[in-house]
């Protein structure tokens, strides 16, 4: 009967594993042995045949570069992520509001809020560059002489292009947790005399926070596909305040410096783990 | 039976994964449809050179109605007005050999003989050249006509002057013999077909509406009952018929993709095959669509300086093409053969990867592949020239590149140029090449820096270098940029001048000349870098100093010649050649001082030593009889000593699968056989070869020391330090350029500017 049991108990959790097995391989082979061999080559030389050690780690750890991409990235997503996530918010909740519920402006917003996803990136240079060229369309409404693109306003040109895209997208996911949060909540806040203002911090906020994750968490990898605007506009080596760690990986790949560009990737990556683990442990 | 259920899924699923990888259906492990797994594909083009026993061809190779090839040789002196022996070489079996005859033609003509021209059935027509009228080549002719068997016999026209018409321009057609006449160089040209009618030897004149400017020459060739032939559309080379009955002209197809020149023939069902630097092409009749034959891979076709001016199919679909090499001017006859006992593929394949095409590197594929029949060549240019971003398909190209170097794999020998190459040295990612090029054999002030300590991984198989010329006297104390500063702003200032101005060859007096022909940021960083950029980054460090001192030089000359102001465009060029020796292009800058009369000075990248044949500038551009005034040529004053630019670059890849066979390759690179010819990109770096070269330069009729009073030796010995322009650098540059000329920034703002776009660059190499 216990072997039987046990038998039974095998299979049962062997089931799962040979249905994962298909996407499990597909995810090793692209992900992880890619990983993998990333962190190996960190140690070795240029063809990854001879171990160096930490030499890559520290010069990395000691470049101006790599030390100046870092900053700018961090600060980047320090400001266009909560930025974005408080924007689409509010546009999403703008949208469910009592004056705007229901309304041809709604409706009309909703069938294109994806477009500037849609919209090609050499399309976006092409009209970043008409727009804030120093004798651009911009400057010429505003009679200003100012280099967006060549100055340290790249870094809030940068900012709107990446709210812009992803705006309607992550709206769409806020309406989603949105709809998810029941009815009745919001009739008991009621009930108990919470106003507008009440009801969205004590009852809307909190049941947002699972919506809060994903959407925090897509807007942080969407971050670094604004890299293709950044380097479209303003090629290689563009002004300083938009030199993000995607420049720097591209042209230390271009220069052949594999062996840095692993090091530096590694250290990303560990900095990321380390802080979804602190929110892990925060949240606990 | 959830479990029964369970497991048949599963076993789906891993049956499916399974699948994948297998070859598609229909394929086999060659990769040809249809045939047998295991059978190796079997046939392929072969070229090779017919021997023409050092005469010159008379027009191209013939087919006649038997099926023999038919070729015409001599040795014609347009000076000594003679053609020595006119040669008559035919072959019975499909150009594989040849037999040589004298026609005994060359003494019955009243001069040297230009164009050979053949029907089917045996019939000839020749034209000489009868008076030398002056050095353009606007000579006098005669045509003749010789019957099977029988002797030339002066073509009588009527209403026509036999002078008028030339075998170059004509076709039998029929029974009839077609010219093309062109009243060239006539201001309003016209032109008209003359149809010799060989049967009852009447002659029809026709008007036709055709656009030959310039004198362009139509070259017909016979298809059917109509003449075929290429000339410039506005979309590049296009078909044209005409119709020989009516002289009624139409456009067939524009453009004719690939074709280069006026080399066509037809075949019975009204075909045409024509030659082109990608190879041969088949347009079938009524078609729009060129299919490519004959690859140009690893052949004499793929060089750009090899221009293709005959082409004739044999009976059984081999090729002959006439070639003119443009650098040396001379003629090759190649035989191209579809040899059915060749593996299609060899069984070794070298892989040569660069940027931008280069006529050196297909020459030496040509050589190699000669040497090493059994191993295939592939020449990979990353960059095409048509690219809509060039920036990024260049940083597109170069990642392609690196993730397969890194990867361990990538090609087998790389060309550098545009490359950062010491990189590749750095990162062991290139090979040493000492063991398999000579480097005693080259030119050791051009290899000491590529070569410190014994050991090559980057060799340049070209160079030119930055140089100045100007009147005799006048260069002496120009030996630094604050110098060469100082004479602009001593001379007057550069007025706005391009193509299009009225008085482009009134020259002006030598009190009203300006320095240098300098316009814009571009022509700046052409002028400036090449000379500079080895001093402004330095050991991996900026020179503040030299960058100011270079951007000191911009602002001074731009504010001085008002450049900021300027609307028109310069971009004139003019190339000069004759037999034997290097064509030489004069672009605008040096024009400015040689041909238009208005610089003191020219300034221009000397790619061959014969430069100094043509550079001198007349008293009068107009004539060519007016004296020359005495010049001479210096290294362009910069901040780095002994500055040239190193071309075409090669490197190993050190994890090539063929290692000896590419080292062998990129040691054909260094050999005689392709350091002996010029091919538009460069000096040779051979010792022995430049050595010849400037002995041809010296000892050439041309050379007149009362006029070139500079000293070659000295400026070719005199290089000792390459200088590869980095593109960020440049791009910067160009960049502040632009701003400084407009007046939108001061030399420290630009420099500012620059250091901080530099600064990431170098950061990055820290």
């Amino acid at each position: 009967m216990r072997g039987n049991y046990a038998q039974t108990r095998r299979r049962q959790h062997a089931a799962p594993w040979l249905f994962l097995a298909p996407s499990l391989c597909g995810v090793t082979l692209f992900v992880l042995a890619p990983f993998a061999e990333t962190v190996r080559r960190s140690f070795c030389d240029t063809l990854g045949r001879r171990a160096v050690g930490l030499a890559n780690y520290q010069s990395v750890l000691q470049n101006a570069a790599f030390r100046l991409a870092v900053r700018n990235t961090v600060r980047f997503t320090a400001v266009c992520v909560p930025l974005l996530l408080g924007l689409s918010l509010l546009l999403a909740l703008a949208l469910r509001s009592r004056p705007l519920r229901g309304t041809r402006w709604a409706q009309r917003y909703r069938t294109t809020f994806l477009l500037p996803m849609a919209i090609p990136v050499a399309s976006i240079a092409l009209l970043w560059q008409v727009l804030f060229a120093q004798n651009g369309l911009l400057n010429t409404l505003l009679g200003t002489h100012c280099d967006f693109l060549g100055s340290d306003a790249a870094f809030w040109v940068l900012i709107a292009t990446y709210v812009w895209k992803n705006a309607g997208y992550t709206s769409v996911l806020w309406s989603g947790g949105l709809d998810a949060i029941p009815k009745e909540l919001y009739e008991a806040a009621a009930v108990d005399g919470a106003g507008a203002v009440r009801q969205f911090t004590a009852v809307t906020l909190p049941q947002l926070c699972p919506t809060l994750a994903g959407t925090g968490i897509l807007s942080l990898l969407n971050t670094g596909k604004v890299f293709r605007e950044a380097y479209l506009v303003a090629g290689a080596y563009p002004p300083q305040s938009i030199y993000l760690l995607q420049h720097l990986f591209n042209n230390w790949f271009l220069a052949l410096d594999l062996p840095r560009l692993c090091a530096a990737a590694v250290l990303v990556a560990l900095a990321t783990l380390a802080g979804l683990a602190g929110l892990r442990v925060g949240k606990r | 039976m959830k479990r029964g259920i369970r497991a048949f899924l599963c076993t789906l699923l891993a049956a499916s994964l399974a699948a994948c990888g297998a070859a598609p259906a229909g394929t086999t492990q060659s990769g040809t449809v249809g045939e047998p797994a295991g059978q190796e594909a079997m046939g392929r083009w072969v070229e090779s050179t017919v021997d023409l026993n050092g005469r010159e061809v008379l027009g191209g190779p013939m087919l006649r109605a038997d099926g023999t090839l038919v070729l015409y040789t001599g040795e014609y002196d347009l000076d000594a007005m003679t053609t020595g022996s006119l040669m008559r070489l035919t072959s019975a079996d499909n150009g594989e050999t040849w037999t040589e005859e004298d026609t005994g033609w060359g003494e019955l003509v009243g001069g040297p003989v230009l164009q050979v021209l053949e029907a089917a059935d045996g019939t000839a027509c020749l034209t000489c050249v009868t008076q030398r009228l002056d050095d353009r080549g606007q000579n006098e002719y005669g045509t003749y006509l010789v019957q099977p068997g029988g002797q030339p016999e002066p073509l009588q026209f009527d209403g026509v002057e036999n002078g008028e018409v030339s075998a170059t321009a004509a076709a039998f057609c029929g029974d009839a013999l077609v010219f093309v006449v062109s009243n060239y160089p006539a201001q309003d040209v016209t032109c008209e077909l003359v149809r010799y009618d060989l049967a009852d030897k009447t002659t029809t004149v026709l008007p036709l509406d055709l656009d030959t400017s310039y004198g362009a020459m139509v070259q017909p060739a016979a298809a059917g009952d109509k003449l075929l032939f290429t000339a410039y559309g506005d979309n590049g080379v296009k078909l044209v018929s005409l119709d020989p009955q009516t002289g009624a002209v139409a456009d067939v197809l524009d453009p004719l993709s690939a074709a280069i020149s006026s080399a066509l023939t037809a075949d019975e069902s009204g075909a045409v095959y024509y030659p082109s630097n990608q190879g041969i092409y088949r347009l079938a009749a009524g078609g729009t669509l060129p299919e490519q034959i004959v690859p140009a891979d690893a052949t004499n076709l793929s060089v750009e300086s090899n221009y293709p001016h005959s082409i004739c199919r044999a009976a059984n679909g081999d090729f002959l093409v006439a070639q003119l090499n443009m650098g040396d001017e001379t003629q090759t006859v190649y035989r191209y053969h579809y040899d059915e006992s060749l593996p299609t593929h060899a069984a070794t394949t070298l892989n040569i990867w660069a940027l931008e095409d280069s006529a050196t590197a297909r020459a030496a594929v040509t050589v190699y592949k000669q040497q090493h029949p059994e191993v295939d060549v592939k020449f990979t240019v990353a960059l095409q020239e048509d690219a809509a971003d060039p920036a990024a398909a260049r940083n597109d190209a170069l990642t392609q590149l690196n993730t397969q170097l890194l990867a361990g794999e990538g090609p087998d020998v790389l060309l550098l140029d545009g490359v950062d190459y010491e990189t590749y040295v750095q990162k062991g990612i290139l090979a040493d090449l000492s063991g398999a090029v000579p480097l005693d054999e080259l030119q050791q002030n051009l290899v000491a820096a590529f070569a410190p300590d014994g050991k090559a991984y980057v060799l340049p198989a070209r160079f030119s270098i930055p140089v100045l010329a100007g009147d005799d006297g006048t260069l002496d104390g120009l030996d630094s940029l604050a110098a060469l500063q100082q004479a602009v702003l001593d001379a007057a200032p550069r007025a706005d001048f391009g193509d299009e101005s009225p008085d482009y060859y009134d020259g002006l007096p030598d009190g009203e000349k300006y320095a240098l022909g300098l316009t814009d940021a571009e022509n700046m960083a052409d002028f400036l870098l090449p000379v500079c950029a080895g001093s402004i980054l330095q050991g991996g460090a900026l020179d503040a100093d030299a960058l100011r001192e270079t951007l000191t030089f911009v602002q001074a000359v731009a504010d001085y010649y008002g450049m900021g102001a300027y609307t028109l465009e310069h971009n004139v060029a003019a190339t000069q050649s004759w037999s034997g020796a290097d064509p030489v292009t004069v672009d605008a800058p040096m024009g400015e001082y040689t041909y238009c009369n208005r610089a003191l000075y020219g300034w221009a990248q000397l790619d061959t030593p014969y430069a100094a044949l043509v550079v001198a500038r007349n008293g009068d551009p107009m004539s060519a009889e007016a004296q020359k005034i005495p010049f001479s040529i210096i290294r362009r004053p910069g901040l780095t000593d002994g500055a040239y630019t190193p071309k075409v670059l090669v490197g190993v890849n050190a994890a090539s699968q063929n290692l000896e066979q590419a080292q062998a390759l990129a040691a054909t690179f260094f050999g005689r056989d392709v350091q002996g010819n010029y091919y538009n990109d460069g000096m040779t770096v051979r010792a022995d070869c430049l050595a010849e070269k400037l002995d041809a330069v010296l000892h050439s009729e041309s050379y007149d020391p009362g006029v070139f009073t500079g000293d070659l030796h000295a400026l070719l010995d005199g290089c000792t330090t390459p200088v590869a322009v980095p593109a960020v650098l440049r791009d910067s540059f160009v960049q502040h350029a632009n701003a400084l000329i407009a007046g939108d920034e001061t030399v420290d703002e630009a420099a500012a500017g620059m250091e901080r776009e530099l600064s990431l660059y170098l950061a990055e190499q820290q």
